[in-house]
């Protein structure tokens, strides 16, 4: 007597979802350098690229993004408009958009880039250059508030802390007391 | 086995020494506030961050056009025991390799965390020798030196909240004797720099900003 609800005739369409804003272009789809790869010399391209392999030379990628994967080294200096590393990089980066380097990856070498995000547990030494990342962070300060935080979570208590100022040297100034709590989300600059 | 450090075997447990704990605790900064507010926005800074590499800090730093180089001394130098100075290698060339800059780099601001406490009194003067070829007048460093008796053996991480305060993050529970830098002993190590700032914080650390002449 009563039956299911079943859908009659063809699927509309207009329901199918649309792609999200931001999707790369048509022709870039991700190459993959595998695993048991290795690769001495320049590469360079118009699509994402992922490196699980070994890689020594130079990478461009300039309007795309490159990643250096978990199990991937690369030896190279790495130009893209998003460079991710998971695993090992000894070399230079040039972000044109961001840098993030995973909690899993170890950079060796220098990154320009207007906005750098290093993962707790991520290694690095060399220099950082940001120059261009003050506008950009005014601008997001003026649309939002939010505050600076950590990837993981993070339970802190915040001890009494009332600084004595030694006789003779600047005044200290009056400090917070009693019990915070913080609790992070994600960096910004992502 | 070359020996870095200062370090000596872990000390007998006292009272100050059960109080050693491995959760990170948020003090104030009071020379870090000093330091925020000495740096004019529109001008790039070159920053050297003789600490680990940490999210937090990267991002304070790029609420300013600067450059950071962050070259993690104490696991640069815990991991350069193949050779010492009673190898007969000269300090100048440890440092000139650890920590290699080009000729016309400058620093506007050296953040040394709490590195001196763990530090020779000749490995301490190399690395300043080594860094004040890179300072200009007005360079500023950052120091926290530990007052107490007995310090953990390892560095803190120290991550950036604000500009007034710091998260304390212990790297390791086993304590040592504490060298207990003076502002006298630190002045001896740290020829063309004098004291501009100094605060004594009740957790035991004196907070000093230096500025080179």
């Amino acid at each position: 007597m009563w039956k299911k609800n079943e859908p009659e005739g063809p699927v509309n369409d207009t329901q199918t979802p649309r792609p999200s804003a931001g999707a790369p272009p048509a022709n870039s789809e991700s190459s993959v350098l595998g695993a048991s790869l290795v690769v001495k010399g320049d590469i360079s391209g118009t699509q994402d690229m992922v490196i699980r392999g070994r890689v020594e030379g130079t990478v461009s990628m300039k309007d795309n993004t490159v990643t250096v994967g978990e199990g991937g080294k690369v030896k190279a200096d790495i130009y893209g408009r998003t460079v991710i590393v998971e695993g090992e990089l000894r070399g230079n980066v040039f972000g044109g958009e961001k840098v993030v380097v995973r909690a899993s990856g170890t950079v060796r070498g220098n990154i320009c880039s207007p906005r750098v995000t290093l993962e707790d547990g991520a290694r690095f030494k060399g220099s950082i250059d940001m120059e261009g990342s003050a506008k950009d962070n005014k601008k997001q300060e003026q649309a939002s508030t939010a505050s600076p935080a950590t990837k993981n979570p993070t339970k802190v208590t915040m001890q009494p802390d009332d600084p004595t100022p030694v006789a003779g040297i600047k005044k200290a100034d009056k400090s917070a007391v009693g019990q915070m709590r913080i609790n992070s989300a994600s960096t910004t600059n992502t | 086995m070359s020996r870095w450090f200062y370090s000596e075997a872990p000390a007998t447990p006292s009272a100050e020494a059960s109080s050693a704990s491995a959760e990170p605790v948020v003090h104030t900064s009071l020379a870090l506030n000093v330091l925020y507010h000495q740096i004019r926005p529109g001008r790039k800074y070159h920053i050297l961050d003789l600490g680990p590499a940490l999210g937090p800090n990267v991002e304070f730093f790029s609420q300013f056009s600067c450059k950071i180089y962050i070259e993690d001394l104490y696991d640069s130098l815990s991991s350069f025991d193949y050779l010492s100075p009673e190898d007969g290698i000269p300090n100048k060339k440890i440092f000139d390799y650890l920590l290699p800059f080009s000729r016309a780099t400058r620093f506007d601001i050296i953040l040394t965390w709490d590195i001196f406490n763990h530090l020779e009194a000749r490995e301490f003067q190399g690395l300043m020798r080594h860094v004040g070829q890179f300072c200009r007048r007005g360079t500023m460093l950052f120091s926290l030196i530990s007052t107490r008796q007995h310090i953990q053996e390892k560095p803190f991480h120290f991550r950036i909240i604000d500009n007034h305060n710091l998260l304390y993050e212990p790297q390791s529970t086993v304590l040592k004797k504490c060298p207990r830098l003076g502002q006298s002993d630190l002045q001896r190590m740290l020829p063309y720099f004098r004291v501009t700032n100094s605060f004594q914080l009740r957790n035991g650390i004196r907070e000093y900003i230096f500025t080179y002449e």
